[in-house]
Parts: C-alpha cells; structure tokens; sequence
C-alpha cells in the first residue's frame, strides 16, 4: 500500500470503517512508513480532542426563559382547537389549494345560464313568426329568470333592476331550442298540404282588400289559360326587387311562400331556406314555385310589405293551370 | 457523549412522548426538552461559539419544535430529526450573523476620537472570556472556527455528537462516500489548524 493510499484511509481506519484487509495493510504502512505514522498521530490528537469537549449546560435562567416562549406559543392552539385535527395539521398549501377548489365549483355552480343577444330585426321576426302561446309564455318566463339572475349578480337598486328587467326583455332572448325551431316548420308543412283552392279561401291577405287578379293583370299575367286544361305557351314574367335587408326579406318569403303553398327554389332549382344560405348567389335569382290562382295574392302581399318593387317584365315559360315559375331579381342591400 | 444522557433502562422512549404530546399531554414537551436541551445547547455553542447566539439558537430549535412536531411522522429517529432541525438552525443563524456583519463594515481608519480600540464584530465563531477552561480548549475552539462550515459540521456531528456515518448521511443528505471523505478532510485541515496553534504557543 502506497502512503497517499494509507493516508486517504486514516479517518476511516480511526473510525473503524474499513474491511479486514485495508485495515491490515493500513496498520501496516503506519508501522513502517514515518510518514504515514506522523499523520495519524496528528489527527488521532485533534480527534481526541474534540471527543473529550464535555457536555455544555445551559446557562442560569435558560429553562425559564425558553418556557416563557412557549407559554406565548401555546396561545394561538387554544383558538384553533374547534378546527379538526386533521384539517389544522394540513399544510398551508394543501388548505390553499383545496380553498380554490372550492371556490371554482362554487363559481361554477352559480354562473347563470347563456343568453345570446339576437339582433332587433331577428328578434322581431321571431316574436312576429313563432308564436306558440305556451313556448311564448315559457321564453318570457326564461327571460323574467335570466333578469332575476342578473339582478341578482349585479346587485343594483330596485329601480335600476326594474329598468334592466325590461331592457333584457327587449335586448335579449334565450337561445331558440331545436323543438321551437320545428314548430313553425311544421305549422308550414301542414300548410302546404293544404290545396290550391282552399288557400284562395285561407288567403290571410283576402281581407287586405288587395285584388289580386288585377295586380297579376297589371303585371303581365299570362295567355292560353284554359280551365282544368294544361297548356305550356308564353307568359309575361313577373321580375322583381326586393328592398330591404336581404334577411329579413327571406324569412318574410319563405313565411309568404308556406302561406301561399309556394316553394323557395335556388337559380340551380335545389329547395331554397333562408337557413341554407351562405353566399349572395344562392339567392340573388331565387326562384318561386307557385301555383297560378295564388300569384297575384302572393305579389300583392309582397307589395303589402313594402318589400318588392317591380323592375321588369319579360317572358318566361309558363305551366298553364299549374304552377308558375316566379323569378325574383334581389338586390343585396347590407 | 449522547449515549450518556440516554439514562436508565425504563426510560421512555423518544417516540413515546411525541406520541403522548401529540394527544395532548403537554408534559412529555417538557420531558424532550429535559432530555435534549443539554445535547442541543452544546451544539449549538460549538457551532456558534458564544453562549448568547447558542441559547438562542436552542430557543429556537425547541419553539420549532414545538410547533412541528405534530408533523413528525416518525419516518426517522426522533434524535435525527432533532438533529436535522438543530443543523438548520445553526447553518441559518450563522448565514444571518455573517450577512449582518457583513453589512456594517466600518472603516479602521476612522478611530474614535477618545482613542478606545473598537471592537470588529467577528462573523465566525467568537470566544467567550473564561468559557474555555484550558488552552488546548481554546485553541481547539479557534481552529474549529477556522474550518469551513461544511467541515466543521462533519466534524463536530462526528466526533462531538458520535453519530455514525449512516446517521450523519442521512441527516446531510449526503452519500456514504462523501461523507467519508469530507470527514477526512475536515480531520486533517483541523488537525492543521491545531498543529500550526501549537507551535506558535510553543515558540511564544
């Protein structure tokens, strides 16, 4: 064994915390190495001198000072002992983030249900088209819950709460659920199964005082009508534009059109739904599919409604004793 | 030397009394503090070299206790922990004093004007008058003082307290290994240190 080797294992050898051989050949290089020798005499005397520092009391007084110290401790535990041991020895992190938790499902638990502000003309349209009594009830008792809730969160005088109660039922609408939605369409397809003639009779315009028959005239109306005989030959066409703001002017279409047991079609001929709409070439040739006793009340209720002017009049194939086929110019006015 | 303040053979255990403090009695506290406070104050006026820094330091120690000991869960020997805690205190004691100091640095030219010689706060280890009751006490007292922290750990949880290496890894956090060589280490700079103070004594 070399003398850095021996050296390096003195503490260790000291202490007892070599195996048997490196302790031999430790043991060894301090007999007979000097230098190695020497060196574990120094540290054998610094090791028992710091091993023969006896225990030090503490000073007079200490035990009474540091009880007082405690006596000041022990306070605080007294006000918390209602608390649950098991809570009070939780970590402050642990209490932290279970308060949070709670918090967020508190928070979650009282947010109070969507309401998505509709435009004033959708409104409109919607409290004018879909009037079932009992879901009219129930939107104004969702919108009287929706106010209550807000009034609730805001916690604003009564006045002001009153005022916003009645803003919120003008403003806002809860969103339209997917059974509102079908009832009017079902109302209409009752309606278009209803037949050519018994619409003449249901004409909800008839008591306007519009005389249809002479609009139709006016307009052009068409040749080679035979009673209860189909004849194609040429007719005058009826090309119209439409005024106002395309979406609601669609939706009053297609509410005419169910009325007048009419059909929406696209330029391409596919069924047409304002719904469907997505680009200012899907309707700007709408066309409508009509039976020909129900044009000229279909065209005066447009006119009715201030949403058609006439632009032109040209020809176009007509389907005596049929249908006749309606094209309507629109002109895209955002 | 902690072997001899283990006592008689029926004492109760260490365990024992966290377990009856933790139910309540607030009497077993006091007995750990009988038991330890002598242990624990030795230490910490090595550590710290005078005697007001180490019964504060001990102060410190058993109030923390006190208010942690709920918390022991037993994974280790109740002396290890009172070890650990002790260390820690001393470790950050030490750093404060060292900071403290450090931050009012005075000049020595500036001399009051009376001429009394100014004492330099010291930031290691200072000597108590007449606390040391030979020379070779004092000497081995400066030459602690001389060490680096980590070394003079080692060594006084070695040789002071006789902990085993086992004890002293895991109350440092240390491998086996390492604290077999810095314990070495620390010897021979201690021994140094010693040996360097003995021959100026002798030369004086």
């Amino acid at each position: 064994m070399n003398e850095f080797f021996a050296s390096n294992r003195l503490s260790a050898y000291i202490d007892g915390e070599l195996s048997e051989s490196e302790m031999a050949e430790v043991e060894r290089a301090i007999r007979e190495n000097p230098a190695v020798r020497a060196e574990y005499s120094q540290l054998m005397n610094a090791i028992e001198l710091v091993r023969s520092q006896g225990v030090v009391d503490p000073p007079p007084g200490f035990r009474e000072r540091l009880d007082a110290r405690l006596a000041v401790e022990r306070m605080p535990r007294v006000r918390w002992r209602w608390i649950p041991a098991p809570i009070r020895r939780m970590p402050l992190e642990a209490l932290g983030l279970a308060c949070a938790a709670l918090l967020v499902v508190f928070l979650i638990q009282r947010e109070p249900p969507t309401v998505e502000p509709l435009e004033d003309k959708e409104v409109e349209t919607v409290a004018q088209e879909f009037e079932p009594p009992t879901k009219e009830a129930a939107a104004s008792e969702d919108m009287e819950k929706a106010g209550v809730l807000l009034e609730k969160i805001e916690k604003k005088p009564a006045a002001e709460k009153a005022r916003k109660k009645e803003s919120a039922k003008i403003q806002k609408k809860p969103r339209v659920s997917k059974e509102r939605k079908s009832a009017p369409r079902k109302e209409m397809r009752e309606q278009k199964k209803v037949g050519a003639a018994d619409l003449a009779e249901q004409d909800p315009l008839a008591d306007l005082g519009v005389n249809w028959e002479d609009e139709f005239e006016q307009a052009g109306g068409f040749e080679g009508r035979s009673k209860g005989k189909k004849k194609e030959s040429e007719a005058r066409n009826l090309r119209y534009r439409l005024n106002v703001v395309e979406s609601d002017v669609l939706w009053q279409l297609e509410k005419l059109a169910s009325k007048f047991g009419a059909q929406l079609l696209s330029s391409s001929g596919r069924k047409f739904s304002p719904q469907s709409m997505t680009t200012e070439s899907n309707y700007k040739n709408l066309q409508v599919k009509i039976p020909g006793n129900a044009i000229g009340g279909f065209v005066a209720a447009l006119k009715e409604l201030g949403a058609i002017t006439v632009v032109y009049s040209g020809s176009d194939q007509l389907y005596g004793g049929g249908e006749i086929v309606l094209e309507l110019g629109i002109q895209y006015e955002p | 030397m902690f072997g001899l303040l283990l006592g008689t053979v029926h004492r109760t255990s260490d365990e024992v009394l966290v377990q009856r403090f933790k139910n309540g009695d607030r009497r077993a506290f006091s007995e750990l503090i009988d038991r330890h406070q002598s242990r624990v104050y030795s230490l910490c006026y090595r550590w710290m070299g005078n005697q007001q820094a180490a019964e504060e330091v001990t102060q410190e120690v058993f109030v923390s206790l006190f208010r942690s000991l709920e918390r022991f869960r037993g994974d280790s020997k109740f002396s290890t922990w009172l070890h650990r805690v002790t260390v820690n205190h001393c470790k950050n004691q030490h750093l404060y004093r060292q900071r403290r100091a450090h931050g009012r640095h005075e000049s020595l030219d500036s001399a009051p004007e009376d001429g009394a010689v100014r004492q330099i706060p010291s930031t290691g280890p200072s000597t108590d008058s007449g606390a040391f009751q030979t020379e070779a006490e004092k000497m081995l007292h400066q030459g602690l003082a001389a060490l680096d922290e980590d070394h003079r750990q080692i060594i006084l949880l070695r040789d002071l307290e006789d902990l085993s290496y086992e004890e002293i890894s895991s109350l440092l956090d240390l491998p086996k290994g390492t604290v077999k060589s810095r314990l070495h280490r620390a010897r021979v700079e201690l021994a140094r240190q010693l040996s360097m103070r003995m021959t100026a004594a002798d030369v004086l």
